[in-house]
């Protein structure tokens, strides 16, 4: 509380200090850059003073803030995708210049020109970063033609997945906990439907998304190896619109437009599968007489309540269902909502106030219906509550301060079963209720980070995160007998805290930089280094993570987990910017990962902290990235080269190991191509060394079942991977028509490649003594779709 | 038992989403790595009145089918309360090795092994536990399938041991013949029955498909939690393999350890249980 209060003394200090600064002959040109056509802010806008040869680009609310001597200057905006426009102004006082960017000439002042690309590339401090737009990924081809922004990632240089089908996406050599993925600012535990096949993203409500790999700036903390930001559409705050489709697995709904018009503005979105539904079609009964279906409900407000102020109100909340006839049901999703208010203290001191709460959880059981016998329901949740604090103080077009405050409060219900029936009426129950005990902590981080520019070629970004880690009451913690080997049976005391009594703290300093050296307009150096801690830890030993895996905070046996990062990179455009090539090297140096026991049991594990073993990584890799942002033709070609290991006592005699993702080679090739106005055209390609599996060096027969000894952990590989997806666009209206409408087609797998996700080892089942090795496919043939879509 | 039913349960409905898409199984050709001849050890000690034999063979790389017995082992069986039995291999170069006297419940027994190349391996101590007895057997029909295969459970009613933790595990046989393949693997412990109660009723300890009129006989074993940890590595690594959710794939350490070197251990297990058993038919 203390560092809370000490905070707002600070923000009253900086209040003052903006207004002293503010009366020296300097004048500040700011203001908000938002699109045309809908409202919906744009951030990183490039910001350009011509004469004065600088400029700013706009924060993540569209934002910017430029302060220099008074004088005539012209301005240009431009946005990648978006006409750039020029507009010449004289500045005697400060002056707020808010833009929208689009297609239309907003007054006969402004001159607007045409088709220029832009080098934010090589002029931004940032790397390892990469921004989607969401019309670009609805053009690649789509498993089943659902718009999947995970999957579409997993095209990016550095980004890879421990096979098709899994849930979540490796970076960098970083495990699939390792990513903070944010939905407006709330944490998302689980980012896949149907356990792994599709996002929890419908594209249709997202404005945008962008992936950090490296570089990570002092602002996010939390989690070791990336962070993707993605936002939700604010709603059109200029007319009613509405966007959908329907598709092979669901259809989907958005609707958007003005409360107030340029005032308030709302947006909703829902998504469901109807797979079940080609279920109930089937002959067979084993698959008639189930349920299955994902769906989402997306919705977010936003009203400015005046110059200096805008409030936003979003919220997610999606489910999968599953039901097995009436023998179990399953059922897990997250929910998130998020309260933000934007203040302008002043013209160049910008806040965010955000308030977020998210909850993950399953359930699943064997309902008391029919002649089931012990009935139960298990149901584990994690909730989340989160304030934090955000401030941009853009002091000199030279130099921007951002800092802020978070704090994060986490419960940890990992398992709860309830046998049902009614012992009264007669009803046996043979079990008993029981719980994992609850786990509680609190997570509080602040930050300081700066963006210097310190001449027209070096610009640097220098940050210190500090973050703090509570394990807290209520709760209880086991003592073991230290003499004993780490199991359940040498527990000799339990510890009970109450609510909010520390258990264990951890701290730590975050420092991050980044470096470019603009060689020239083409070409740039960077540099950056970051130092992360993660506090949380996804428990998981299986191939793919499943729902049902458990969180586990650090606490009195589990320690919080560290990386620190280096990255170099060169940066070139060709043909002015219309191609932008990059080429980064990375290491990374991980300390007290998790990893488990030979044969660990995590689920309804009470002292899950036995099974549990630490150790270290390391990750190195080139990434190549070659993309074409112009023209008929646009995409890219991306290469990395990569090695992820791992070093754990007890594993492999504690040598290093590969990781389940480590993966040599990695090339991917997105491509669009733009045939007329109404048609266009796209492929992917990738391929892929295969990922590391165990096989057996030994078979032995233990009572008529025949066992394989995996001696050697990661030791071998499965084949490459490769495919090839096609898809083609139709517009069917013409642009003057109000309701738009248009196909889309493809296929993925064009040539029914028999992928490997596993190889598993079995005996035969007709000659049982016989032992065969099997690939298991998970996509293995072409997979056509259309999808209809609509807009309006 | 419940806990096991679960991962039963999460296994067959995430295969069923698998099927959905268009997941695909190829047997496939590939090199493993060789490995050194290692001891496999096959043997249960039991109360009952009846010969009993320890089974020796090397185990062989992971292809190869045909595993050599180990003969010419000394075997000697001893317990805690003073008994030492040098195991006659019977017949000789058969790798079989007889027990003439069953176990009682209640004593711990080790046995210990020296191989012809000199080393000496040792198993960890087993207790002979008691078992209840099988107090009801009875199976219940789930459904049919297009190939006429009709889908059953079996049900367990039977006393336990209150406010202790025991473990068991069960054998079916049907019509007289075991059913061993890695799915038919069973076993629990009563760490989440209402302890003080002391009952099971109607418990599922089987899912299986049986014809009308086949005789189900199955014996229930009292087993240490060692060999219940053993058995749930079995059963992950040969029955719950081919999906999305494949646990980490990894050695498994029985409880027979080289006397010198505790990280040299032979396969298999040696277990001392008491045996209990019920039968019932199917009808229909």
């Amino acid at each position: 509380m203390k560092f809370f209060i000490r905070f707002l003394l600070l923000i009253c200090f900086l209040h003052f200090l903006g207004a002293m600064y503010a009366q020296s002959n300097k004048v500040t040109l700011s203001g908000y850059v938002k699109d045309a056509n809908n409202g919906e802010a744009l951030a990183q806008a490039s910001v350009v003073i011509q004469e004065a040869k600088t400029g700013a680009y706009t924060n993540e609310y569209g934002f910017y803030s430029i302060t220099l001597s008074p004088g005539t200057y012209t301005v240009k905006v431009s946005y990648l995708g978006y006409e750039t426009l020029s507009q010449e102004i004289s500045l005697v006082l400060s002056q707020t210049l808010n833009v929208e960017l689009g297609t239309k000439v907003m007054t006969s002042e402004e001159v607007v020109i045409l088709g220029e690309s832009e080098n934010d590339n090589i002029t931004n401090v940032e790397m390892s970063t990469v921004k989607l737009d969401i019309s670009q990924i609805t053009r690649m081809p789509q498993l089943m033609g659902e718009v999947d922004i995970i999957r579409s990632i997993q095209l990016l240089p550095g980004v890879s997945t421990v096979g098709e089908g899994a849930t979540g996406f490796n970076v960098r050599g970083g495990n699939i906990d390792q990513n903070l993925i944010l939905l407006d600012e709330s944490p998302v535990y689980n980012s896949s439907h149907l356990l792994g096949f599709f996002s929890v993203f419908n594209a249709d409500a997202i404005k945008g998304l962008k992936l950090y790999k490296g570089g990570i700036p002092a602002n996010y903390g939390g989690r070791l190896s990336s962070v993707l930001d993605v936002r939700q559409k604010e709603g059109n705050n200029k007319n009613f619109a509405g966007t959908g489709g329907i598709g092979l697995i669901s259809s989907r709904l958005t609707l958007e437009g003005p409360i107030v018009k340029d005032r308030a503005s709302f947006m909703v979105a829902g998504r469901r599968s109807y797979m079940d539904l080609f279920l109930k079609l089937s002959s067979d009964p084993d698959l008639n007489s189930n349920t299955l279906y994902f769906y989402d409900l997306n919705a977010k407000v936003n009203y400015k309540l005046g110059e200096k102020d805008q409030i936003f109100l979003s919220g997610y909340t999606g489910d999968d269902v599953f039901q097995f006839q009436d023998d179990f049901r399953f059922r897990w999703g997250n929910q998130t909502g998020t309260l933000r208010w934007n203040h302008l203290f002043n013209d160049r001191l910008f806040s965010n106030f955000t308030v977020i709460h998210s909850n993950y959880r399953y359930e699943l059981g064997v309902p008391d219906e029919g002649d089931n016998t012990d009935p139960f329901k298990w149901t584990s949740r994690i909730i989340n509550y989160n304030a934090k604090a955000d401030l941009g103080w853009y002091v000199s077009p030279k130099y921007t301060l951002e800092f802020g405050v978070s704090g994060i409060t986490y419960a940890f219900k990992p398992g709860e079963v309830r046998f049902l029936g009614n012992a009264d009426e007669g009803d046996v129950i043979n079990f008993e209720d029981f719980v994992i005990p609850d786990e509680h902590a609190l997570e509080s981080g602040a930050y300081i980070s700066a963006e210097h520019k310190v001449n027209t070629r070096l610009s640097l970004q220098y940050g210190l995160r500090y973050s703090n880690f509570s394990s807290m009451g209520k709760g209880e913690v086991y003592v073991y007998d230290e003499n004993l080997p780490f199991e359940e049976k040498s527990i000799i005391d339990t510890l009970y805290y109450d609510s909010w009594e520390k258990i264990k703290t951890f701290d730590g300093w975050e420092p991050r930089f980044s470096l470019n050296y603009t060689i020239s307009e083409k070409s740039a150096i960077k540099a950056s280094y970051n130092r992360l801690y993660q506090y949380i830890h996804l428990v998981s030993n299986t191939t793919s993570a499943t729902p049902l895996d458990v969180w586990k905070p650090s606490g009195r046996y589990v320690k919080p987990a560290r990386v620190d990062q280096w990255v170099l990179g060169y940066f070139r455009n060709f043909k002015n910017n219309a191609y932008q090539a990059s080429l980064e090297l990375y290491y990374k140096d991980f300390v007290d990962l998790l990893d488990y026991k030979d044969g660990a049991d995590l689920l309804f594990n009470k002292t899950i902290e036995t099974e549990l073993l630490s150790g270290e990584g390391r990750a190195y890799g080139l990434e190549l990235m070659l993309e074409k942002k112009k023209g008929d033709l646009t995409g890219w070609i991306s290469y990395t080269l990569s090695r992820t290991e791992r070093k754990i006592p007890g594993i492999n005699k504690g040598e290093y190991f590969p990781s389940n993702y480590d993966k040599l080679h990695d090339l991917s090739i997105v491509a669009n191509y733009r045939l007329s106005k109404k048609w266009d055209a796209s492929a992917n390609f990738a391929y892929m060394t295969g990922r590391p599996v165990t096989y057996p060096d030994a078979r032995y027969v233990y009572e008529g079942l025949v066992i394989p000894n995996y001696g050697n952990r990661n030791g071998s590989r499965t084949p490459d991977y490769h495919r090839i997806d096609l898809s083609a666009n139709y517009q069917m209206s013409t642009s003057e028509q109000k309701f738009q409408q248009s196909l889309s087609f493809g296929v993925y797998n064009l040539y029914g490649r028999n992928n490997p996700f596993s190889i598993f080892f079995r005996q035969n089942a007709d000659r049982p003594t016989e032992t065969e090795a099997v690939q298991l496919s998970i996509f293995a043939a072409p997979i056509p779709y259309i999808t209809w879509n609509f807009n309006f | 038992m419940m806990k096991k039913t679960h991962i039963n349960l999460l296994w067959i409905a995430i295969s069923l989403i698998a099927t959905v898409f268009v997941a695909c199984e190829d047997v496939i050709q590939l090199e493993t790595p060789d490995s050194e001849a290692r001891l496999i050890v096959n043997g249960t000690l039991t109360q009952r009145n009846e010969v009993q034999y320890i089974n020796l063979r090397y185990s062989t790389n992971y292809f190869d089918t045909i595993p050599s017995p180990a003969t010419g082992v000394k075997v000697i069986l001893s317990d805690d309360k003073g008994r030492a039995d040098i195991l006659p291999e019977s017949p000789v170069g058969s790798g079989r090795y007889r027990i003439d006297q069953p176990g009682v419940i209640g004593n711990t027994y080790t046995l210990e092994f020296t191989l012809p190349s000199g080393k000496v391996y040792k198993t960890l101590p087993e207790k002979l536990m008691p078992i209840t007895q099988v107090e009801k057997l009875e199976y219940q029909f789930q459904n049919e399938n297009d190939d006429k295969e009709r889908s059953y459970t079996i049900l367990l009613t039977a006393n336990e041991f209150p406010n202790e933790r025991n473990y068991y595990r069960w054998k079916l046989y049907v019509n007289d013949s075991l059913r061993d393949e890695p799915t038919d693997l069973s076993f629990a412990s009563d760490e989440f029955l209402q302890q003080d109660r002391g009952r099971v009723e109607r418990t599922v300890i089987y899912f299986g498909q049986f014809e009308i009129g086949d005789t189900l006989r199955v014996e229930q074993f009292s087993i240490s939690e060692r060999y219940f940890d053993f058995l749930t590595l079995v059963q992950l690594q040969t029955a719950f393999v081919g999906g999305l959710f494949d646990t980490a794939p990894a050695p498994i350490l029985g409880n027979v350890v080289n006397a010198k070197d505790p990280s040299d251990y032979a396969f298999g297990f040696f277990n001392a249980s008491a045996i209990e058993e019920g039968t019932v038919v199917v009808e229909n």
